[in-house]
């Protein structure tokens, strides 16, 4: 994988993806492109092919994995790693999550300070 | 020796005269006999394993004789009357010790007494001491006093029948629990009242349906299949199913049945657990509501706590841009106590689903050392932090001293255990993580240098919430969780987490993992 450069953030809470922006943007340095729902999701990864997709598994409308298989299904996103984020981190909700291609899960409430790392470590 | 001798004797014990008192309707017979045919000696002999004993006696006073001695042992060999005309000419009896000895006979004629499954349970006899000649009238004389006697035992046999039955019969009629004898296909033959108590249909309604017919149709196809099992002579234990109720509503049954393939038939009890069933069915609901509630609660909670402890963590880091000490204080409490609720939260989520069993483990056998040394490497800031020195004793031949273990949950255990030990020890103290071999099983350590457990708070060490006392929370934070998940977690690792402690020396908690695929020390 070439260094990451964009990340895309999807999260309907307004107020981690402002968090999550300052994470990846300060602390990671990568330029960050957010969307507040699954649909918007879909539309932002086509347009701005980003290296990573951070994905909230919990989301109204359309969740998190429902999301995941659309992007798959997106020639533009088809190979594109996504990262999970949950705040019901149990073994058999992550093993499910890498069972669909999920690169990672994430556990909420994530350290903003050390989550670039965290990302760099599940995609090298 | 009679060929049916067990069931003989089951029958000679079941007429309960043995040993017991005389009583006159069979001392009547001895005196008739006695008379009728001029003889001393009239006696009902009952023959049990090693005698005979005299139910009725005419001119004897001994209330028996041994077996092996016996004429009656021989008597009752043959359904025919035994006569012996002279004993002394009799190649059986001549050297017998009641021939040649007290009460010296020489005549005896007995006929055999049968019990109602006509068992020969010992005789009618008569006895002189003097040879005589006995006709065949005489023999149908005796065959017909013996008929008496036979109905003087059997009369007892049919009113305990009697007895018996009615006593059958109003079980049939009190009993709480609805009795049946059914067909294995289901239909019944004999039910008792309790199944019009319960389900309201007349008996008559009862007798024309069948099992299988008065299931609930979602339970049906599982009742056949049981009456089928049963039907191959399989019993059926615990067996719950739904029935109708004359007015519409249904019970829960449960059935508990002991098949007879041969007659075809089923004994079963069916009982009425509605209410148990109704009250299972509500804990269920209560339980999958309080696990639906504290895994929302959880979320919900989490959710702003990401934003709270995100944004503290951001201006901690300084994304910020530097801030005024008194800010930074502040900030770096808020952060604190946001990481100190996350334990909480993940505390209690933890608890709950091992009380719930919801807890599901990983088991894996695992080389424990360098997961000793990974929680060991992750703990040296808190440690630092605290002043205090961590040191990793390995004792065994690691690589190869492995355990079925959860790794991310002995992971927590060990984390608990050493944050503990940490926080508890004195300044510039050490901390001991230890892995050493007890009796085939591997034995995880932590000694710390503490002040000991007070001796009023260890028998609540590991209870949920426990802390030695209020002010210890402020002093040392935690959740008062840990200890008590951790001792879940290693129960369910097959250990047990256990502690020994002195005031002012410090604190040891350890246990034993049974060790998987035990490698030998190497030989020096």
């Amino acid at each position: 994988m070439a260094t990451i450069q964009k990340v895309l953030l999807v999260d309907d809470e307004d107020d981690i993806r402002t968090i999550g922006q300052l994470s990846l943007s300060r602390v990671g340095g990568w330029k960050t492109v957010l969307a507040s729902s699954g649909a918007e999701a879909l539309e932002k990864a086509g347009a701005e092919a980003p290296d990573v997709i951070l994905l909230d598994v919990m989301m109204p409308g359309m969740d998190g994995p429902t999301t995941f298989g659309r992007l798959r299904a997106q020639p533009a996103t088809a190979n594109t790693p996504i990262i999970f984020m949950t705040a019901k981190i149990q073994k058999q909700e992550v093993a499910r999550y890498l069972e669909l291609g999920a690169v990672g899960v994430i556990g909420k409430p994530f350290d903003p300070m050390t989550l670039p790392q965290e990302i760099r470590r599940l995609v090298p | 020796m009679p060929a049916d001798e067990p069931q003989r004797l089951r029958a000679v014990r079941s007429l309960c005269l043995l040993d017991t008192p005389a009583q006159e309707r069979f001392d009547r017979i001895v005196r008739a006999a006695s008379h009728l045919f001029r003889v001393p000696i009239a006696l009902v002999t009952l023959v049990d394993e090693d005698r005979q004993w005299f139910k009725a006696r005419q001119g004897l006073a001994a209330p028996q004789t041994p077996r092996d001695v016996s004429f009656c042992g021989h008597a009752i060999l043959s359904p025919a009357s035994l006569v012996v005309p002279n004993a002394l000419h009799d190649p059986r009896f001549h050297d017998n010790p009641l021939v040649l000895g007290a009460p010296f006979i020489r005549f005896y004629a007995g006929h055999p007494l049968r019990a109602s499954d006509g068992s020969r349970v010992g005789t009618l006899c008569l006895i002189d001491t003097q040879p005589r000649d006995f006709s065949d009238a005489d023999r149908a004389a005796l065959a017909d006093l013996a008929g008496w006697v036979e109905l003087e035992l059997n009369a007892l046999d049919e009113r305990e029948a009697r007895t018996a039955l009615a006593q059958q019969e109003r079980f049939f009629e009190v009993s709480v629990d609805m009795l049946c004898i059914a067909a294995t296909d289901g239909t019944f033959l004999r039910l008792s009242k309790a199944w019009s108590r319960t389900l309201g249909f007349t008996e008559a309604e009862l007798y024309s349906t069948s099992v299988v017919n008065l299931a609930l149709e979602e339970d049906r196809a599982a009742t056949a299949r049981h009456l089928a099992r049963a039907a191959e002579g399989a019993s059926l234990l615990h067996f719950e199913h739904r029935a109708r109720c004359h007015d519409g509503s249904w019970r829960w049954l449960q059935w508990n049945a002991v098949p007879d393939p041969q007659m075809g038939l089923l004994y079963a009890v069916a009982r009425d657990v509605t209410q148990a069933r109704l009250l299972e069915d509500e804990r269920q609901r209560v339980e999958r509501m309080k696990n639906e509630f504290i895994s929302t609660v959880s979320h919900e909670l989490r959710t702003p706590l990401t934003s709270i402890r995100g944004s503290l963590g951001l201006l901690c880091g300084g994304i910020a841009g530097p801030l005024a000490p008194s800010v930074e204080q502040m900030v770096t409490i808020a952060h604190r106590n946001s990481e100190r609720l996350l334990r909480l939260i993940n505390d209690i989520l933890d608890l709950e689903k091992m009380e719930s069993g919801g807890l599901e483990l990983c088991l894996a056998s695992t080389d424990i050392a360098p997961l000793l040394a990974q929680a060991l490497q992750a703990h040296q800031g808190y440690a630092a932090e605290y002043g205090v020195h961590l040191e990793l004793e390995v004792a065994v031949d690691a690589p190869h001293a492995r355990a079925r273990v959860d790794e991310d949950r002995l992971g927590q255990v060990l984390a608990n255990l050493l944050s503990n030990a940490i926080k508890f020890s004195p300044q510039g103290e050490r901390v001991l993580l230890c892995l050493t071999r007890e009796a085939g099983a591997l034995r995880v350590e932590v000694a710390d240098r503490g002040p000991g457990i007070p001796e009023a708070f260890q028998d609540r060490v590991f209870q949920k919430f426990a802390q030695a006392d209020a002010s210890d929370t402020r002093k040392r934070p935690g959740t008062g969780l840990g200890l008590s998940i951790a001792h879940g977690l290693v129960a369910r690792m097959g250990g047990t987490l256990r502690f020994t402690t002195r005031a002012g020396e410090g604190t040891r908690f350890f246990f034993d993992l049974p060790e998987c695929d035990p490698t030998p020390a190497p030989s020096s």
